[in-house]
Order: structure tokens, then sequence, then C-alpha cells
């Protein structure tokens, strides 16, 4: 561990003066022939232009790489469950806490980034808490704080501004050439430019090299080796590497430039790494399979299953909490601007309801009612004068008492239909959290019983007399009570 | 042999031992602050235990005993000085809050209440973190026994008085014991 941070300063310091003399080189011949500048002071410019660069993407090098990948702080009362699995692996890694970023994006992937262990972040993407079960996220930390530990973060970091910066602009040259080139303009001016476009982009896949070099595959290696020693658990990470790799979304927000920060490279992703010559030569990352094969063969490291996490070590395991993924609470989901049906990777509890083609959809209108379970906007549908208020995302129905009744009384089989129209896109990871409220009142439900709603107990306020029916609670309501209520053949003679 | 030579030998060792002696008080502080690390944890599941009751009682009418040592558990547990005795009793600690849990799983409104599953991922948290400061301090332990120990840093222990520290051992014999196979 001790010769990786050698190695890993040795590089840092490598790469600095390398690009400082390279841009000074830059800068002697482009200012020097072609702008007429002294070359000495052109060349003494870009050096302490290059300086300059050094110390912004030194200091500001996290908040630069979290800011263009779109990432946000969040606090424990935003994900206590993230907060705490990331606490408990900088305690394994006797590690001050890193601060911890979500990016709002489905795809799922995780990196660290930071100029050294005491001032590090650690950014995850909605897509990984929606997808990974608590084991397989505690993996994925663990290996990224094995990387905090290496100090690979700030070779990574600086790799990722300075040299990103050039393939940057050499992308950008190379697509302006390529432009001009089609538009068939030709000039004194262009053929300068295109002079120039050439030479960055020439060196543009030299720089790609250059970080499949420094970013050596043998680093991931340690990062998965290290991780597996901090949780005692390899399969967590195996299996979250697995369901990585195998994920077929796209992260928008990574490019050339972060590529290699990421736990699994996210431009490379599953069967393009055991693509062409050119995916070999510069993926910064080892194939996945390779990662998982060498994990999985970690013998006599893994804790029985009984002490390791998910919950309460020491008891009996249950299959649907081990496996349940972690989830996103519905304030950070709103905060992050996500709608809940992008992350409804959630395991359903049920499939998608199938609604009879002759059912007749009733208008759904939008309300300023908030709901009370996961604060997304209730909306309206009205079936002969009375209303009913589903909530989009969670499935749960809020109606009043009065129109419950007369809706039973009319036809229970509406509630059913309605109930299954409106499913749970969200499952209930984030039911740790809210409270449920009245939306007109803002005052906590209460849980009640209603003689004439059987023997359940139901979600009501007081004040405003409103139930609230959580997603399958009201079709399970109306067919219970289905020999009490009347069906549409009885319902002539009934008036609403 | 020119004057100087003895001079060089000198210096070197001078500066060994002074690094040898440096990394000796490094790698103890850590394994002090793993120590530490364990204390904060423990005594953030303590602060936990009233809450859990406090919940729990409110649905469990017949389980009023089990409560009712753990929280005697708690509180001769925070009382106690002894090193020995303390780790018997958070074993203890343990040992009743898995009960507790394991219990709850027959109270469904108990099970389902929201209060109850934040708690649960809080003290299940705390237990891991417990035992990831635990193993924390186990590798720094190996780690600082192993210096003090090998030649030529023995010397140098013996020197200054550098002791050995002692494992956190695990006290259960459930978590000793080889798990058992279920087909």
């Amino acid at each position: 561990m001790y010769a990786q941070i050698a190695s890993n300063y040795r590089w840092s310091v490598f790469l600095v003066l390398l690009m400082i003399l390279l841009l000074g080189a830059v800068g002697y011949f482009v200012g020097g022939f072609f702008f007429g500048i002294p070359p000495d002071w052109a060349a003494v410019g870009a050096i302490v232009f290059a300086l300059v660069w050094f110390l912004i993407s030194y200091y500001g090098g996290k908040r630069l790489i979290l800011w263009s990948s779109g990432a946000q702080k969040i606090a424990k009362e935003d994900h206590a469950t993230l907060f705490n699995v990331v606490e408990e692996m900088s305690i394994a890694a006797g590690l001050p806490m890193p601060e911890i970023y979500v990016i709002a994006d489905t795809a799922p992937n995780a990196f660290a980034t930071g100029r050294h262990p005491g001032e590090a972040a650690i950014a995850v993407t909605a897509g990984l808490l929606t997808k990974l079960n608590r084991d397989e996220l505690q993996g994925v930390i663990a290996h990224e704080m094995a990387h905090i530990k290496n100090h690979d973060i700030k070779l990574a970091m600086l790799l990722a501004v300075m040299v990103g910066t050039i393939t940057l602009i050499c992308d950008v040259a190379w697509r302006l050439l390529r432009a001009g080139v089609r538009a068939g303009r030709r000039g004194r001016g262009n053929a300068l430019f295109a002079l120039v476009a050439i030479l960055f982009a020439l060196l543009a896949p030299l720089f790609a090299s250059l970080i499949r070099l420094a970013v050596s595959r043998r680093r991931e290696f340690l990062a998965d080796a290290s991780a597996a020693l901090l949780t005692r658990y390899p399969e967590g990470l195996a299996s979250a590497l697995e369901k990585i790799d195998a994920d077929p979304e796209p992260l928008e927000v990574a490019n050339r430039a972060t590529q290699h920060l990421y736990i699994v490279n996210p431009l490379m992703k599953g069967a393009r790494q055991e693509g062409g010559w050119y995916e070999k030569l510069f993926s910064t990352h080892p194939p996945t399979s390779e990662r998982v094969a060498r994990l999985r063969g970690m013998v006599g490291v893994s804790l029985p299953a009984e002490r390791r996490a998910s919950f309460l070590p020491g008891l009996p395991l249950k299959e649907e909490r081990v496996s349940r993924p972690v989830g996103i609470p519905f304030p950070l989901l709103a905060r992050l601007g996500l709608p809940a049906a992008s992350v409804g990777t959630i395991s359903l509890d049920r499939p998608a309801p199938v609604v009879a083609p002759e059912a007749r959809e009733e208008p759904v209108e939008p309300t300023s009612l908030s709901c009370p379970r996961c604060r997304e906007g209730l909306r309206k549908v009205s079936v002969k004068g009375r209303h009913l208020f589903p909530c989009p995302e969670c499935g749960g129905i809020l109606v009043s008492r009065q129109d419950l009744k007369a809706l039973a009384q009319y036809d229970h089989r509406v509630l059913i239909r309605l109930d299954e129209r409106f499913p749970n896109w969200v499952g209930y990871g984030w039911a740790l959290i809210s409270k449920k409220i009245c939306p007109r009142c803002r005052k906590p439900l209460a849980e009640t019983q209603f003689p004439e709603f059987g023997p359940a107990a139901v979600d009501w306020c007081a004040q405003c007399d409103l139930l609230w029916f959580d997603d399958t609670e009201l079709s399970v309501m109306a067919k219970a009570n289905a020999s009490r209520f009347k069906t549409g053949e009885q319902r002539e003679g009934v008036r609403l | 042999m020119p004057w100087w030579v003895p001079v060089a030998l000198l210096v070197a060792v001078a500066i060994g031992l002074v690094l040898i002696y440096n990394s000796f008080v490094t790698w103890l502080n850590r394994v002090r602050n793993g120590w530490a690390q364990i204390d904060v944890q423990l005594k953030r599941r303590h602060d936990l235990i009233p809450n859990l009751v406090e919940v729990c009682r409110a649905y469990m009418t017949y389980e009023r005993e089990t409560l009712e040592s753990l929280i005697r558990l708690r509180q001769e547990a925070l009382r106690t000085q002894d090193t020995k005795k303390r780790q018997d009793q958070e074993t203890q600690v343990s040992q009743h809050l898995r009960q507790l849990f394991a219990l709850a799983e027959n109270y469904p409104q108990l099970k389902a209440s929201e209060n109850l599953l934040a708690l649960q991922e809080e003290l299940a948290s705390t237990e891991n973190k417990i035992a990831f400061a635990r193993q924390f301090y186990n590798d720094c332990v190996m780690e600082y026994n192993t210096r003090i120990t090998q030649f030529p840093g023995n010397l140098v222990a013996w020197l200054f008085g550098f002791r050995p520290q002692p494992f956190f051992q695990i006290e259960l014999a459930s978590e000793r014991a080889v798990p058992e196979v279920r087909l």
C-alpha cells in the first residue's frame, strides 16, 4: 500500500512536469511562429499559464469534477442508509468521513475524488441506490474508500482536470476541422487553423493512452482487493460490479476526461470491453469479468452471512430484506429533480396492471395538494361528481369519507379499477423516512378503524375527515367488503 | 580509519532510532484511536436503546421482561469501569438487542412501524460500525505488535518501554462458532 502511495506521488509529479513542459513547447512554437510574439516570451507565458492551471486543478479540481458531473452534496437526513454505509467504511479504513454527493442519473456508477483523505468526496448516482442492495452498495463504497486510502484520488483528479482539458480542446478542434473540410472553405486563416487542429487531433490519442498508463489497471485490482479486506465480503462488490456492468443505461454526465474516475468505466461497459483493439488499448479499467473472477476467487475472506450487514447482524437473514435495493427517500428524489418513474427499478410487488379495454378512463386533473406519503402532487379523478385524489407516484389514494361511502354504494369495482390504475412506482424503500401527514391541514394522520369499511385500520385525518389508502389498500378493502357494497348490477335506484 | 567513519555510523544509528521510535508512536496512536472509535460507537448504541424501548413498549405487551432486562443491562454497562467486565456486558446488550428484534417479528404492527424500521437501520449500522471499529483496532494492533517484536524494532521497544497491545477478542460463542450450512 505504501508503495502504491509513493507511486501515485511520483506519477502526479511526472504528470504535472510533463504538462508544464508540453505547454511551454506549444507556446514556444504556436505563439512564436503564428502570432509573432518572441518565442522565449511565449514559452514563459505558456509555462506561467500552465502553473496557474495546475494550481486551479489542484485546489479546485474536486469542486470542478463534482460540478461538471452534476453532483449534489447530501446530509444524513437526506439518505440515512447511504450515510451509514459510508461511515461504516470510513471507520473500517480508519479515515475521516468523506463528503457524500449524489448524481441525478439513473445509470448506476460511483467515484471518489479530492486532494487527500482529509477532504475527499464520494459521489454515487441515483441509479446505484435504486439498483443495488445494502451489501453491494457497501462493496462499492469500500472500493472508493480504498482509492482514497491509497491516494489514488489526487492523481485521478489531476488527470481528469489537466488531461481532460486538453482532450476536450482536441475534441473540439477535431470536430471544427472536419466541419470546416466538409464545408469546403479554404483560406489562409483556415489553413493555419487546420494545422493547429491536426496537431491537437494527433495529440488526443497520446493523452488518452497517458490516462491509461497512469491510472493503470493494477490500481483497480488493488482497490477491489482492499475493498474486500475492508468489508470482509468480496461477493458484495463482485455482484455490484456485475450489476453496474450489465446495466444498459448510459451515464450522461461521464466523458473522456472523467471516465477513469468511475468504478466501472461508463463509456466502455459490458460487451464494448471485449470489442476491438482500440477499446482494449485505451481502456482505463480491466474487464469487469476479470475483476469479478478475482473477487470470487478470494477464499477465506468472507464473513458468515449472519455477521454481515443488511440488517442487524446475528439475526436470521430474510431473503426479501437482504435483496431489497437501498432506494432513495422521496425528499431527496425531488431535490435531484428525478421523476420517480425514471428510477422505477425498485422492485414492484406486483406486475403493472392491465387495464381492460372497455374500462372508461376518467380524466385526470392536477391539484395543489401534495401526497401525504411521498409529497408528490396529487391528481384528481371525478366519478359521478365524487372526487378521488390518487398519487401518481406511490399509488396511494386520498378520499373524503362521504365520497368513499357514496362511491362504495354506487359500485365498489370503480374503487378497485382506480386503485389499479395508479400503481406504486417506487416501492417502499423510502417508507423509513416519511411520516404521513394530511395534505390539507398538515397534521399527522392517525390509524383508525371504520366499521363501514371493514376491520382494517385506515389512515385518517380527524379534522378534515379525509381517508388515505396506501397502494393496494383501497382495492383490498373494496374486495373484502364486496358483499356489503352494492355492485354495478344493483346500482339502479341508488342516488348519489 | 579516518575520524569521520565512527561519527557517520553514530549519526546513521541515531537517525534510524528516531525513525523507528516515531513509527512506534504513530502506530500506538492509531491503536488508541481505534479503541476510542469502538467506545464512541458503543456509546452511540447506548443512546439509541431508550428510543428503541420506547417504540417497542407501545406494542409489546408480553415482552416486558426482555425490555426491562435490556434497560438494566444498559445502565450496568454505563456504570462499569472495568474493561473486561464491560466487554462482557456489551456482548450481553448485543444479544438482548437481537432477541428483541427477533421478537418484534411476532408483532405485525410493530414490524411495520416506521419508527422501528428507522431505529433498526440505525442500530444495525451501529452494530456494523462496532464490528468495523474492532476490525480496524485489531489490524492496527497486529501491525504495531509486529513492529515492536521484529528486529531491530524490538531493541528500540525494549529501550523505551513499548509494550504489546491486547487484541479485542470476540466474546460471543455464536460468532466464534463455525456457521452451520443451511440447505
